[in-house]
């Protein structure tokens, strides 16, 4: 009786791309509708949990970490054309632009331009590069369409989200395809020749649920640099539910990128293009046991290649380099009695990076890395809650390590929570930092010019951090406030130095543990609805950086780390909705002087960005216009000073068929 | 005379010919039809013979037939005349308002929906107690829950397509704004779950198996979920699932109600009462769908009293 739609119907993966086809082409009307009556079942029959413990976000009060999220609302109020624009509405995070086609994020400084100290998933996929330790945004293989929301772990956390949780950690979050059925198309034009288009498909048949998207964006860069950017790219995720316990998502995505490099009449750094493949395949699998419980297994594979030809002086120079990442992790989730959560799990991962110009070799240079990892979350009383979590990790650069963290939620009075956490954190060196041999070399291998050359076996970086933390809701002033104090003790920090006593006619940069420092401060978020159609995001980050770096070996000449670290990072983000369907926001950015290593001092420098948009509806049909300006107070940069800044509009128009 | 009821004549006459000397056949019977074997039908009766017993009226025979012993000893149960036929279930309710039986019957435990889609002879007397809820108990749960909500969204099938005007008249009456997506085909149903949702606070399921149904719960609730708008489910298992919560009935709740329907019409001439909703029912909450969406619930129990009392007052 209740036979209804058969699941032999589904389309299995392998059925993939025919389903696609098939359903893009034939939409509508393919299982012609046979009203099946109502019957006692729907009330009676057992419903396979949906919405398991590991399904839920956990609330915020309840959260053993500070934690920022970014959610579609912000991205879209933002006016952010790029993903990295948004990480300005985090306290204490620094966006920085090295070029038009690289940007380099950290948090509470320390970071240069290839910031390299953050956790970046996506979807649980670690996209940081095993090359330089950091993420190229510029053409990672995501739309910011396709984001559902971003959460920013503000402080490490390797239980939790391992390897390189150390600064903090970059979580973002990709809409399911259940939520973009229909069609998407969304074109902007604007300021310094920027064109993007984006369309996307959404259509499920059966039990499986898909989208498609596409993608691509040019722009001119900055007037001062040749850093003009070609990105198209194409990402796709599926979910095949097997049965009423196990789904399978997959998701696989492509960007390529041809990007200005170089100096326009330079010798040793010609005028070129560099091009860039990046591609990915994700396979997660997860089996919900019972209401509390889930297994899973995610196994994910991400390639990276840049291509850089280019003559320096006479001398034919590659600098492209490739790399590969193999990942399996399985994870488990379950209730170990009413008041105890414990999820523990293991991650095998394989590295591989291979570029003759920087590492000396053709060959490929493995890094392998092991993980097991477990936390406990205790419900001792129902005001307390604890949270003990511990890694360890083994890599075959700089062996094993034990990373805990403990924090502790008090919920002193409905609406407010006291937290405190300690943790320990380490950041194993990238290949970069670990073996680099970067030089000028003749065809027949003889080196001109050594640039950079491993000296010392390194140590992984260490972090201490301490955090006291308040979370309260104020429901009648429908306002949330998020504020923290915290301590941060980077030791044995990796940096690139010189001694120019050791091959005085060619001295060359290395990499070395040699830095401490600490960095002390404050941090609040307020979330405010004043009116039901106004809402305000605000947020303070106050950092004291004070440690030293090593600059030089020999003599010995040390850094002060202050400067890496703005004092103050703020931004303050409104939305107000306007009758007619409109709605107005705008954000305000304003940051005290900082500079990434390479970089310059930046200056206390602010600036502001509006968005107004109108919706329209129409049956099935929605569109939007969006006009945005950016960086409208005034010039301002935030590497090099010629990387500048001025005003910026653009126009987006997007229509959605659903 | 059809041929069919021709045929359950003839049988009729002949069981009574075979059975006549046999066993005395106790007249007054009332005679339950159970649509499956299984716990939850068994549970109706149980409740029923319990509210009997408390009622004084355990002596009242009570026969319970499961749907095949039903239909192959037709035609000798209903010359037995008994007083009552009572349907457990869907498909109880199909085969008895199939048969036509010249006996009230009672049918339970059934959608409301279904019951008046039930063939129904002219002059055969019928009733029924629904199980699902009446779309007013629903809004004043939602009412006392989450004050503020009156925005809903509705998402109605084939099956229950036929609710919108009743829908919408209740929700005009109580306050509230209804959306409502009405689809034809499995495949739409993501695409109207997704424009529900944008301009709704909450979900009010339907029962109607191409919305609900097995295939479709975890779309419906995550979805919702990624939406962070909060469903009102059909039963404890969609609340358990992930629904934020639910008034329903259990087939104790039903069996409960008729005994006591039962014992008033043995009372009586056996007249049946008017169709009706369940008169007792619980109120389920998930409290982790509820902290993860940031929503203060109150307890079930507390829930449960609001709503009773509310319900006394109207």
């Amino acid at each position: 009786m209740n036979v209804q739609f058969s699941p032999s119907t589904s389309a299995r993966p392998c059925l993939l791309a025919l389903s696609i086809a098939v359903t893009i082409l034939a939409p509508a009307n393919l299982q012609a509708a046979d009203p099946v009556p109502a019957t006692e079942d729907l009330f009676l029959n057992q419903v396979p949990p949906v919405l398991s413990a590991t399904r839920l976000q956990q609330p915020l009060a309840e959260a053993p970490a500070s934690i920022t999220v970014i959610d579609r609302k912000m991205i879209d109020a933002s006016g952010a054309v790029d993903i990295p624009d948004l990480f300005r509405l985090v306290p204490g995070m620094q966006v920085a632009h090295i070029s038009g086609n690289r940007t380099a994020i950290s948090y509470h400084g320390l970071g240069e331009a290839y910031a390299r100290r953050m956790q970046v998933l996506v979807d649980g996929r670690s996209v940081y590069s095993p090359f330089f330790g950091g993420v190229d945004w510029a053409d990672l293989p995501l739309a910011i369409e396709d984001i559902d929301r971003i959460e920013v772990i503000r402080g490490p956390n390797g239980p939790a989200y391992g390897a390189n949780s150390f600064l903090a950690v970059i979580n973002i979050i990709t809409r399911h395809p259940a939520q973009d059925q229909g069609a998407d198309i969304k074109i902007t034009r604007g300021s310094r020749g920027t064109e993007k288009l984006f369309a996307r498909v959404g259509a499920s048949s059966g039990d499986f649920t898909y989208r498609a998207s596409v993608g691509y964006r040019e722009d001119q860069g900055f007037p001062a640099y040749r850093d003009a950017k070609k990105v198209p790219l194409a990402t796709f995720r599926g979910e095949q539910r097997l049965n009423g316990r196990d789904t399978l998502d997959i998701q696989f995505g492509y960007a390529g990128g041809t990007f200005e490099d170089g100096i326009s009449g330079s010798l040793t750094d010609p005028a070129r293009d560099r091009y860039t493949v990046s591609h990915y395949q994700q396979l997660r699998w997860r089996r919900t046991l019972n209401p509390t419980d889930e297994v899973s297994l995610n196994y994910y594979h991400n390639y990276y290649r840049s291509t850089d030809n280019y003559v320096y002086s006479t001398l034919s120079v590659s600098e492209g380099f490739h790399t590969d990442r193999h990942n399996l992790e399985f994870q488990h989730n379950f209730q170990a009695a009413t008041d105890k959560r414990v999820v523990w799990g293991a991650e095998t991962r394989l590295d591989r990076v291979r570029g003759q110009t920087w590492f000396g070799t053709g060959d490929w240079i493995e890094t392998k890395l092991y993980r097991l990892f477990g936390n406990l979350e205790w419900r001792y009383r129902p005001e307390w809650i604890l949270n003990a979590g511990l890694m360890y990790e083994y890599n075959s650069i700089t062996q094993g390590d034990f990373s805990p963290r403990l924090a502790l939620n008090h919920h002193v009075a409905p609406g407010h929570t006291i937290r405190a956490s300690a943790t320990r954190a380490y950041r194993t060196p990238s290949t970069l930092e670990h073996r680099p041999d970067f030089a000028l070399r003749l065809p027949n291998g003889t080196v001109l010019n050594q640039f950079f050359l491993a000296r010392n076996p390194l140590l992984p970086e260490q972090m201490t951090a301490y955090e006291i933390g308040y979370f309260g809701e104020f429901p009648g002033a429908h306002l949330i406030v998020d504020a923290k104090i915290f301590r941060e003790e980077v030791r044995r920090y990796i940096t690139d130095t010189r001694d120019s006593t050791t091959r005085p006619g060619d001295p060359f940069q290395y990499f070395v543990n040699d830095g401490v420092t600490d960095s002390n401060g404050a941090e609040v978020q307020l979330r405010w609805r004043p009116w039901p159609r106004t809402q305000l995001i605000y947020s303070h980050g106050y950092a004291h950086q004070r440690g030293t770096v090593v600059s030089e070996s020999n003599p010995a000449l040390f850094a002060s780390t202050t400067e890496f670290t703005p004092v103050h990072t703020r931004s303050l983000m409104g939305i107000q909705e306007l009758p007619g369907n409109a709605t107005a926001s705008a954000a305000y950015y304003k940051l005290s002087n900082f500079r990434f290593g390479g970089g310059d001092n930046t200056g206390d420098f602010n600036t502001f960005d509006v968005r107004i948009a109108w919706k329209w509806r129409h049956d099935g049909t929605r569109g939007e216009i969006a006009l945005v300006g950016q960086h409208l107070t005034g010039d301002y940069y935030t590497y090099e000073r010629e990387g500048v800044f001025d005003k910026r509009f653009f126009l987006n128009l997007s229509l959605g068929f659903r | 005379m059809n041929r069919r009821a021709l045929i359950n004549w003839l049988s009729g006459i002949l069981a009574l010919l075979f059975m006549a000397g046999v066993s005395a056949a106790p007249r007054g019977e009332v005679v339950v039809v159970l649509s499956q074997d299984t716990d939850a039908y068994r549970e109706v009766v149980r409740a029923m013979r319990a509210e009997l017993t408390r009622q004084n009226r355990a002596d009242l025979p009570v026969r319970v037939l499961t749907l095949n012993e039903f239909q192959s000893q037709y035609g000798q149960i209903v010359g037995q005349r008994p007083v009552l036929l009572v349907s457990v279930g869907t498909q109880a309710a199909r085969e008895l308002a199939d048969r036509r039986p010249p006996v009230p019957v009672l049918h339970t435990l059934l959608p409301r929906q279904t019951w008046q889609s039930l063939a129904r002879a002219p002059g055969q007397a019928s009733s029924a107690i629904f199980l699902d809820q009446p779309i007013d108990r629903q809004l004043l749960l939602l009412k006392h829950a989450l004050p503020g909500r009156t925005n809903l969204g509705v998402i109605l099938g084939p099956a229950s397509a036929g609710q919108r005007h009743e829908l919408m008249a209740a929700a005009r009456r109580q306050g509230f704004q209804l959306q409502i997506e009405a689809i034809d085909q499995p495949a739409a149903l993501l695409p109207a779950l997704n424009r529900v949702v944008e301009d709704s606070q909450v979900l009010v399921s339907v029962a109607d198996p191409m919305v609900f149904g097995p295939s479709t719960v975890h779309h419906i609730l995550l979805t919702t979920y990624r939406y962070r708008v909060p469903v009102l489910g059909l039963s404890r298992a969609y609340v358990e699932a992930g629904a934020l919560l639910a008034v329903y009935s259990t087939p104790e709740h039903i069996g409960r109600q008729l005994g006591e329907l039962v014992s008033r019409m043995a009372a009586g001439r056996w007249v049946l009462p008017a169709p009706q909703y369940p008169k007792y029912y619980d109120v389920a909450t998930n409290p982790r769908v509820a902290a993860s969406l940031n929503l203060r619930l109150e307890r079930e129990s507390v829930l449960l009293m609001k709503l009773e009392a509310a319900e006394g007052q109207r």
